[in-house]
């Protein structure tokens, strides 16, 4: 059994500002394929301009994103390389594509079971942050539009971003929507917007839905904490807090 | 009895399980709705079928939604998938100008046909464990949403794309190349917005052996990094979640397709589906293939050429379980084979094809494979999924390019033959005279002492083919004057005669011929004779990589050679310099991580 000193849940914005502090042996683990999904893939940037990052980690990746000029928040959905490079220069360990089955308590603190295409497995780990968005406050599916950007004037639907021509709007579902049921809402609200402005096109639907923590820190147990990137508004905001979680547990 | 079947540790696991009680039941399970599972349970809905779709990724169709890619290079038409092709050109959702298809019409679309009072589906979700009685898989464990929950089937189909149920089951299963398993590289897809249209780049990313989740993470990663040196080219929409896998685990089912079958015209006369494609060349270390897909692709020089392989339906049946079938790239062929038979309209076909027999299956009480051929042909007739049009036998593609665009016919008589091996594109003559066997040597032969340059080095290369050594000194004589001369059977990536002399050469075991080819690997200005393709040199890497493959070939057959030989390729290639003479790209790049390969190969083997 593999054995860790850290194991984080998900591999999101929050787990990378931990990876980037916390200096004992981490594994990340993720049933999808991708980093930072939670904001990147969900078309949710937040206010990155307008966040000012605290630990030394997250001004250094705020830096890095400057110097790459890709600061502002339409520039989000071209991050995944450069979040990637980030963990490239941590020593955590990540596995992607895999699900987290179970977490029992052990004598070395806990046992989490996994699974993926090699099947079922454990790893031990003396400590344990879950960083995936659990615990819903609120949930949406965004969309990336071209052209006008009218606004609306249904409360489920918000205009969030503007960049030259290019406009992210979120559309409200309910918690229990799936995706094929969200997707028709998105369809929904494109065609009212359309029916506002005829000047506009559908870019793409994001392929993951913004899930909006309730809370930013649970403690299930001694060791095992739910601390959720998507709490936070936006993610350096995930990332520096993470990295200062990752200061304060080391 | 019925058992519970896990993969643990690697491992399949069988655990008595007499008393587990599932919550629902359903006709069919489709694992994994993708390119070829959507299509599979759309079929299954419409012979009546209740359904459980399971998905891992928040969309199902695959490769044409989740991975970005959104047009169609090779495959044959018909059957069901088409309605939906239809309906998304007509662009419900009015999106942005595109160039392809657009993978939310797509998605938005097969939602719609999936919305269907037969279908239940359950995204984000994997299936952890299969209930079996006998050779009957009779249920499935799936996690979804926290929790794991048992479901009574009476069919399952593997469209996990990689037979992981197959697998999970103990199915016999192999993969990649037989000597080293490796794959065709895979890629990762980028969609943009420039000039007012919707684009995508594809990013080549090595090879993966994606069953090892910690090498794939690991890879994936990598390969995601290297868009961040890309130039901009304007708006990022995604870099699409659904890795771009084209060789996986293969299924060794009721029939196995073969190359060596297909190049000899043994194929099923009981085929369910066309499918047709060329030899992928992702893979570009072709050099260290099997020896006949070395002949056809670099000695005959035909990778142009497209094949269609006639699929039986035993090609998807497992051979363990009565009720397990696969759809998807995992179907029962070799490694070869598996190039030709992954475009996404025949994945989508087959999709179709493992439905409509497991829904007859189950109508009539049969095991899979012994559904009624006439009754399965009579299905997929109507729907257009088996189409006579689409046996194309093998045909010339050449893209947009009208002036190679043609049937490939064999040829059968000597003048014919002689005219053609006196041109540039000798291929199709090449494969001709190994086809007419024994009678045409002596005519070859005859050639090698001919004026004409192209007809004697021609021949000298068909009768390699043949494993027939007569034009050995011709064969010499190319690789000593350093022939660089470029063929042009293909519209791109033909090989030059340099490189098909040494690989014959290595065929031919032809002991005297390994100091020129050791000389020629060892010659570090070599790489100047090639043009460099925007920071890639691909006919020197063909050059080099044939050089080495063939030493590798003759120090098997003659190992008093091998100290000297491996001695002097680890001096030239240890220090990995050799690699920037291939690629400029980062070493993360499927250009960089097969130019790596020639060294790991050698050290492979000299090192035992």
């Amino acid at each position: 059994m593999k054995k860790y000193d850290l194991v984080i849940f998900g591999s999101t914005f929050y787990a990378a500002g931990i990876c980037s502090a916390y200096k004992g042996s981490t594994l990340v683990v993720e049933p999808k394929t991708k980093p930072g999904y939670e904001f990147i893939d969900a078309y949710h940037p937040g206010s990155i301009l307008e966040y000012t990052s605290i630990s030394k980690e997250a001004k250094e990746f705020s830096d890095f994103l400057h110097l790459k000029k890709l600061t502002h928040d339409a520039y989000i959905l071209r991050w995944t390389p450069y979040l990637s490079e980030m963990m490239l220069h941590t020593s955590a360990d990540y596995l992607f594509l895999t699900d987290i089955l179970n977490v029992r308590k052990s004598d070395e603190g806990y046992v989490v079971t996994i699974f993926n295409t090699m099947g079922k497995s454990e790893i031990c780990a003396q400590r344990i942050i879950d960083t995936r968005a659990t615990d819903l406050g609120s949930k949406t599916i965004n969309f990336l539009t071209k052209g006008d950007a009218p606004l609306s004037e249904n409360e489920d639907l918000k205009l969030i971003m503007e960049y030259e021509d290019y406009s992210i709007y979120e559309r409200k579902i309910n918690i229990d929507d799936d995706y094929p049921s969200a997707r028709k809402k998105v369809v929904e609200s494109f065609t009212y917007l359309k029916s506002l402005c005829d000047n506009i096109s559908l870019v793409s639907i994001a392929d993951e839905f913004y899930k909006r923590a309730a809370k930013a820190q649970t403690e299930i147990s001694v060791g095992y904490l739910k601390c959720a990137s998507s709490y936070y508004d936006n993610p350096i905001e995930a990332y520096d807090m993470g990295a200062r979680k990752g200061e304060e547990i080391q | 009895m019925t058992n519970l079947i896990e993969k643990i540790d690697n491992h399949t696991v069988i655990t008595p399980s007499d008393s587990v009680s599932f919550c629902k039941e359903y006709d069919i399970a489709v694992i994994g709705l993708g390119t070829a599972g959507a299509i599979s349970a759309v079929t299954a809905a419409k012979y009546s079928k209740t359904i459980i779709g399971i998905e891992r990724f928040t969309a199902s169709g695959g490769t044409m939604t989740m991975g970005g890619v959104g047009g169609y290079y090779f495959g044959g038409e018909g059957g069901l998938y088409e309605e939906i092709d239809l309906m998304t050109k007509k662009d419900p959702l009015d999106t942005l100008k595109c160039n392809y298809i657009h993978s939310d019409n797509r998605k938005y679309l097969i939602d719609t046909f999936l919305e269907n009072p037969y279908i239940t589906l359950m995204y984000e979700s994997v299936v952890t464990g299969i209930y079996a009685q006998g050779e009957r898989i009779v249920g499935i464990r799936v996690y979804n949403s926290g929790e794991e929950k048992n479901y009574a089937i009476k069919s399952l189909i593997d469209a996990t794309g990689d037979g992981d149920i197959c697998d999970m089951a103990g199915c016999s299963m192999s993969f990649g190349r037989e000597d080293d398993q490796s794959v065709v590289p895979y890629s990762v897809v980028k969609s943009y917005v420039k000039n007012h249209c919707l684009c995508k780049t594809n990013h080549d990313c090595g090879k993966v052996d994606q069953r090892n989740v910690w090498e794939f993470s690991d890879s994936l990663i990598k390969a995601y990094s290297t868009f961040s040196s890309e130039e901009d080219r304007g708006l990022t929409v995604r870099l699409h979640p659904l890795p771009g896998i084209r060789e996986g685990r293969l299924l060794d089912g009721y029939k196995k397709i073969t190359l060596p079958d297909i190049l000899s015209g043994n194929v099923t006369e009981e085929p369910v589906i066309y499918s047709y494609s060329d030899l992928d060349k992702h893979g570009i270390d072709i050099a260290f293939d099997t020896e006949l897909f070395v002949k056809w692709q670099i000695l005959a020089n035909l990778g142009a050429l497209n094949i269609t392989v006639p699929v039986p339906l035993g090609a998807l049946v497992a051979r363990e379980f009565s009720n397990l079938i696969v759809a998807g790239r995992c179907l029962s062929v070799d490694h070869d084979v598996a190039t030709l038979v992954r475009m996404n309209r025949d994945m989508q076909k087959i999709g179709e094809v493992a439905a409509t027999a497991a829904s007859v299956a189950i109508d009539d009480n049969v095991k899979i494979i012994d559904v009624s051929y006439q009754k399965l042909k009579t299905l997929l007739l109507k729907t257009g999924c088996l189409n006579e049009e689409n046996n194309k036998g093998f045909y010339y593609g050449g893209g947009n390019d009208a002036t190679y665009k043609r049937q490939a016919i064999w040829i059968e008589d000597k003048d014919e033959l002689n005219q053609a091996l006196s041109t540039l594109r000798p291929g199709l003559a090449i494969w001709s005279a190994k086809l007419m066997g024994e009678k045409i040597i002596p005519h070859l032969c005859k050639n090698l002492t001919s004026d004409n340059e192209n007809l004697r080095k021609h021949s000298a290369i068909a009768l390699s083919v043949m494993d027939r050594p007569d034009g050995k000194d011709v064969l010499k004589g190319m690789v000593t004057d350093r022939d660089r001369t470029m063929l042009s059977d293909m519209r791109k990536q033909n090989k030059r005669r340099i490189s098909q002399a040494v690989m014959a050469l290595g065929i031919l075991k032809a002991e005297d011929s390994i100091d020129i080819i050791l000389e020629l690997s060892c010659d570090r200005e070599e790489y100047r004779h090639y043009p460099y393709e925007d920071g890639y040199n691909p006919c020197y890497y063909r050059t080099l990589s044939s050089a080495v493959a063939s030493l590798l070939m003759l120090v098997k057959t003659y190992p008093e050679h091998k100290d000297r030989v491996f001695s002097k390729l680890k001096d030239r290639l240890s220090d990995l310099s050799y690699i920037k003479e291939i690629t400029t790209f980062k070493e993360h790049t499927s250009e960089y991580v097969q130019a790596y390969e020639i060294y790991r190969r050698v050290k492979k083997e000299a090192d035992g």
